[in-house]
């Protein structure tokens, strides 16, 4: 049960990144856990990670289809969890990576998905993985150097 | 580097969801087993029956002592009380009215009667077979005799009761069945004389085709009680 | 999330209580409007399962409603109820909870949840022969609302509330509907127009409206009113 409370956080987090809407994000994380049980078992393996990001994702491309996209000024705008004040040029720089490069660093930084799951959610080799991280990286640092620059 | 991991991750934050707790709840199958249901029913039966039941079983044991003879008679003459208890138990929802609420839970009267029958049952069982043995350790009579004066009025009076609490509405019912119980405990006490004197092996054979009959009538108002609790209900 | 209610109907020898109900619910709260006697407890008995049809279903999401499963999502207060004698408002709660097959610890909790929600925390371990009735029948909807229903059904539920108890009864509705299916019965006008989003009117075992009421035309009120004037008018 305690992997479900994180995984449900993680999966919430997700769809909060996709979304910018907290109730909306919320509903939709329970909707895909619904989705989930109702063919399949919750483990921690690989292959419910696949299926819970899999499902996540489509009801989010759902949602998008309903509503006008996100900006890279609205993302930069959305109400945040600012802790630390070089923050601030991180935000800056991430609203400008490209959506996949954000999911990307959310899935491996912040959700902690190993290399073999994103493998399985991407359906992708582990090396393709590792290089698509590698190089959102890099634009990642190329954008904070910008930043930086302006400063 | 682990400084932009740990930058990446931090931007990654989202605010605090706010249903979590409760859905997670609503996924767990949480749910209480029919077994333990029946336990938690037993806490829940009144102290005074407890109470009753246990001056019953002190009463078989300990009137050996006190009269010197006749002492199945006094013990077959408290069953129909044993029985008594046992119907006023399973009674209570429709007394209290209660029993629309328990009606429309997930366990439902039907559960709750079959909890309280299944524990009275039980328990009556365990006076029963304490009081075999008593009294014919006690008595002149052999084991089967005994046993059959014992159970006999028991179960005459419970599927009696049971009988008339089905039919019956209200509180007349279950005076109803006090006085029939009262009725057969008199009989057992009064009549110990006269049914010594039949006391022949054919008498064996009566007594035990009235209590097979009484059991099979009980068991079928045990179950017509717990099928119908429709009927017993709403047709007031 | 759907009731689906199909030619419901209850017969007792010649008299028709129930006369082929059919209605289709989801999300929301439904005002079940009429005049005592109009079959209203006959139906919501028989919505919940409680009461044997003699003709017609009732299915919550494909379920039917004699299952036990359907009675898993199901919360209903009666018209009238009672509670064993040295019962305290937590026993009792705690007692359906058992029947609702509710683990001891997570019933607890929530116990203590609702006896807060409905306001009756500070008189948890009194005894309800010492309630009033407005606290009787806070407990009641507190019971109802033990398993978290998906259906939840009240038959007069503002029966005995004092106003403020009303307004609170109102909130505590609002925020419920969002989730669930509420059907409540009445038969004061004012309740179904504050409580509830559509109404069913019921007259002699059968649905003379339902939907939303649409207020230009005629007051729900006046409506009502003259369903009882052609009564006296028949008379």
């Amino acid at each position: 049960m305690l992997d479900l409370q994180e995984q449900y956080d993680k999966i919430y987090r997700y769809c909060y990144f996709k979304l910018y809407n907290q109730e909306l994000a919320e509903d939709i994380t329970q909707e895909t856990f619904l989705k989930y049980l109702e063919h399949y078992e919750f483990t921690s393996s690989e292959t419910t990670l696949k299926y819970l990001y899999t499902i996540a994702r489509n009801l989010c491309i759902d949602e998008y289809r309903k509503q006008k996209p996100v900006s890279t000024e609205d993302i930069a705008e959305m109400p945040h969890e600012d802790n630390i004040i070089d923050n601030l040029s991180i935000k800056a720089a991430i609203s400008k990576l490209s959506e996949e490069d954000r999911e990307l660093l959310l899935l491996r930084y912040a959700n902690d998905v190993g290399i073999g799951a994103m493998a399985a959610i991407y359906n992708i080799s582990r090396f393709a993985v590792r290089r698509k991280i590698l190089a959102a990286r890099k634009r990642l640092e190329e954008e904070l150097r910008k930043e930086d620059a302006y400063e | 580097m682990n400084n932009l991991d740990h930058r990446i991750k931090e931007y990654f934050k989202a605010p605090e969801s706010k249903r979590k707790e409760e859905f997670i709840n609503s996924l767990a199958p949480s749910e209480i087993s029919f077994a333990r249901f029946v336990i938690s029913q037993a806490g829940y039966i009144r102290k005074l029956t407890w109470i009753l039941f246990s001056l019953v079983i002190v009463g078989i044991a300990a009137v050996p002592f006190i009269l010197d003879s006749s002492v199945i008679w006094f013990v077959s003459g408290l069953m129909p009380l044993l029985a008594l208890l046992m119907v006023s138990e399973s009674n209570r929802s429709i007394r209290y009215k209660m029993a629309e609420i328990e009606s429309a839970t997930r366990f439902s009267l039907r559960s709750v009667l079959l909890a309280r029958m299944v524990l009275m049952g039980t328990v009556n069982l365990v006076a029963i077979v304490i009081a075999i043995p008593v009294s014919t350790h006690f008595g002149d009579y052999s084991a089967v005799a005994s046993g059959l004066y014992i159970v006999t009025p028991f179960l005459v009076a419970a599927s009696a009761g049971l009988y008339i609490v089905r039919v019956m509405k209200g509180n007349t019912a279950l005076y109803s069945v006090a006085a029939v119980s009262l009725f057969i405990s008199l009989f057992m006490f009064l009549s110990r004389d006269r049914f010594t004197s039949i006391f022949i092996k054919d008498a064996v054979k009566y007594w035990g085709l009235i209590a097979l009959l009484a059991l099979v009538a009980m068991v079928k108002q045990t179950a017509m009680l717990i099928k119908n609790t429709e009927e017993i209900t709403w047709n007031w | 999330m759907e009731l689906v209610i199909d030619r419901l109907s209850k017969q007792y020898g010649a008299k028709i209580a129930v006369d082929r109900i059919s209605v289709k619910l989801n999300k929301g709260v439904y005002g079940l409007l009429g005049a005592n006697g109009a079959g209203k407890s006959t139906l919501m008995r028989m919505i919940c399962g409680i009461l044997k049809p003699t003709g017609g279903t009732v299915t919550f999401d494909g379920i039917d409603s004699d299952k036990e499963a359907f009675r898993a999502i199901l919360g209903y207060l009666p018209q009238d109820f009672g509670y064993y004698p040295e019962f305290s408002a937590k026993d009792f709660l705690l007692y359906i909870a058992a029947l609702k097959a509710i683990p001891k610890k997570e019933a607890k909790k929530r116990v203590a949840e609702l006896l807060e929600l409905v306001g009756l925390s500070d008189v948890a371990t009194k005894k309800i022969k010492t309630f009033s009735g407005g606290m009787k029948q806070r407990l009641g909807i507190a019971q109802a609302l033990l398993n978290r229903p998906k259906l939840l059904v009240l038959d007069e539920p503002t029966a005995g509330l004092d106003p403020k108890e009303r307004v609170r009864f109102r909130n505590l509705l609002g925020s419920i509907g969002k989730d669930c299916i509420v059907i409540l019965s009445t038969h004061i006008v004012s309740d179904v127009e504050h409580l509830s989003d559509e109404v069913m009117i019921m007259k002699d075992g059968s649905f003379i409206f339902q939907g939303k009421w649409n207020d230009s035309e005629m007051s729900l009120e006046d409506f009502y009113l003259s369903q009882f004037e052609e009564d006296e008018a028949h008379e």
